[in-house]
């Protein structure tokens, strides 16, 4: 699973009927305090907003996480971080 | 599967029903040093150990003996040693 904070929201009318009524957000991927992307994920909590930092969950567990039938997402808000602890910063040994 | 190295957890109250209970350690791989990843803990690894990562739902099932989660990339393997090309790397 990958972090990211909640950058923005994204409105689509014209969709994949699967991917009706599932909020879509724009998330900030962040790798140990580094911007590492953008991408739009599905929001299977229905609770994220802008700012948060979440962590999201990719390929087909994605679509299933959210627990709907036939829907086409490979990115999916998960769960919110509450601390996010990174002792060791040096490289492999 | 892939070789990484715990380098961290992560703490966190919300989150999908099917997640309590699970450790959620973060990662960095062999090949890709720099990239950082989540993955859930089916070995009891701490921070420090390099482990076995396994990164398919299907498998990671299996190695947390639990058939209704949604995991993606789980830890299923604390790595003793491992040889990478003539040199043999001790991981205790």
């Amino acid at each position: 699973m990958i972090t990211g904070e909640v950058a923005g929201t994204v409105v689509c009318t014209v969709k994949s009927s699967g991917l009706s009524g599932i909020p879509l957000l724009v998330v900030r991927l962040i790798e140990s305090g580094k911007k590492a992307g953008l991408v739009v994920a599905a929001d299977a909590t229905r609770q994220a907003g802008l700012g948060d930092f979440v962590f999201l969950i990719t390929s087909k567990e994605a679509s299933a996480i959210l627990r709907k039938p036939y829907v086409p997402a490979d990115c999916a808000i998960v769960g919110f971080i509450d601390r996010y602890n990174e002792e060791i910063q040096e490289d492999w040994p | 599967m892939r070789i990484a190295r715990v380098v961290g957890n992560v703490v966190s109250t919300v989150k999908d029903a099917g997640f309590v209970g699970y450790k959620l350690m973060i990662i960095s791989y062999i090949d890709e040093p720099q990239k950082r990843d989540i993955a859930f803990d089916a070995a009891d690894a701490g921070v420090g150990d390099i482990v076995l990562v396994v990164a398919d739902g299907g498998a990671s099932n299996i190695a947390l003996g639990d058939s209704e989660i949604i995991a993606d990339v789980t830890i299923c393997g604390v790595v003793d040693n491992y040889t990478l090309g003539k040199t043999i790397y001790d991981c205790h």
